[in-house]
């Protein structure tokens, strides 16, 4: 059974690009399109192994997202990546005491995520 | 309009567009596309124009930046990795025109970061129509370039308040750490 990866951005495009990169390195790939429905996946699909999540989104943005996540004791080891265009120092170190994984900034190489996201739940 | 009678000093000027023309010719030649950038004053097509993205951005300095160009420019610059070679929904053809005023904001941010400057970036809104692009009058502040990317064209317009000094980076200014491209654990 292979791992499932939640990918949370507002753009379609790079849901699909991340998707399709993913998918075809042989993960499942759940989508959504900003923090809260990100926050509802988490919950509602328990076997979420990662997620990718981008920063500036409407409704809820991604650091509001992981704050969210991570205050929840059964999401503490769930691995979170960003992948956003910001790249401020600050905002990574907010990230990171939040307990992110890891920061990607776009644009991105597909080989770079799936080895990235290997790294984090195996092949 | 706050910053209509200031004056934009000249190295600012330069170095505001240079930031602009590289932000841009990086994402158009990241996203597979040879671009050129089309000498001020030459002829640009805008007749083609049928979508323009729209994105904003606050804090140190703010103001706007508007790229327009053909459906078939969008099309043409979609990131599709291997075996994914879809077509575009009318849909995704705006958000993937969305995307790149986003991430070529993304890039000239983190110069204007390099400098001392920051800003927060709106959501980025596109929109189709008949020959458009980002037009203003001769104002200063605003930076109007177009880009020759084989199939079409790409017309860019950024416009930025003004400062009262006409300074955008100050001189002294200490740089914001900003992290480049790629991966980062943390």
């Amino acid at each position: 059974m292979s791992a499932k990866v939640l990918v949370v951005d507002d753009s379609r495009a790079i849901r699909q690009q991340v998707g399709t990169a993913l998918a075809q390195a042989g993960y499942q790939v759940v989508e959504a399109e900003d923090g809260v429905q990100g926050l509802s996946a988490i919950s509602l699909q328990r076997d979420i192994a990662m997620v990718i999540c981008d920063v500036n989104m409407p409704n809820m943005n991604g650091l509001q997202m992981l704050e969210a996540v991570k205050a929840d004791p059964a999401n503490v080891a769930l691995p979170v990546f960003m992948l956003t265009t910001e790249s401020k120092a600050d905002l990574l170190q907010q990230a990171k005491r939040c307990g992110a994984k890891g920061w990607i900034v776009k644009p991105f190489k597909p080989d770079q995520l799936v080895a990235a996201v290997r790294k984090v739940v195996g092949s | 309009m706050p910053g209509e009678s200031r004056v934009l000093k000249t190295d600012q000027e330069d170095a505001v567009r240079a930031i602009l023309v590289d932000a841009c010719l990086e994402m158009l030649v990241t996203c597979g596309v040879r671009a050129d950038l089309i000498a001020a004053g030459a002829p640009v097509a805008y007749a083609e124009n049928h979508i323009a993205s729209f994105i904003g951005f606050t804090g140190s300095v703010r103001g706007s930046l508007v790229i327009a160009a053909s459906s078939s420019v969008f099309d043409e610059t979609y990131p599709r990795v291997p075996r994914s070679a879809l077509p575009l929904s009318p849909a995704d053809r705006l958000d993937w025109a969305g995307e790149i005023a986003n991430q070529i904001l993304g890039r000239m941010k983190r110069r204007f970061c390099e400098r001392g400057v920051d800003f927060d970036v709106s959501n980025p809104a596109a929109v189709n129509g008949r020959h458009i692009a980002g037009r203003s009058e001769e104002k200063q502040g605003v930076f109007e370039l177009a880009f020759d990317v084989g199939n079409g064209t790409v017309t860019v317009c950024l416009d930025i308040v003004v400062p009262e000094d006409g300074i955008i980076f100050p001189p002294r200014a200490q740089p914001i750490a900003c992290s480049a491209e790629g991966e980062l654990w943390l």
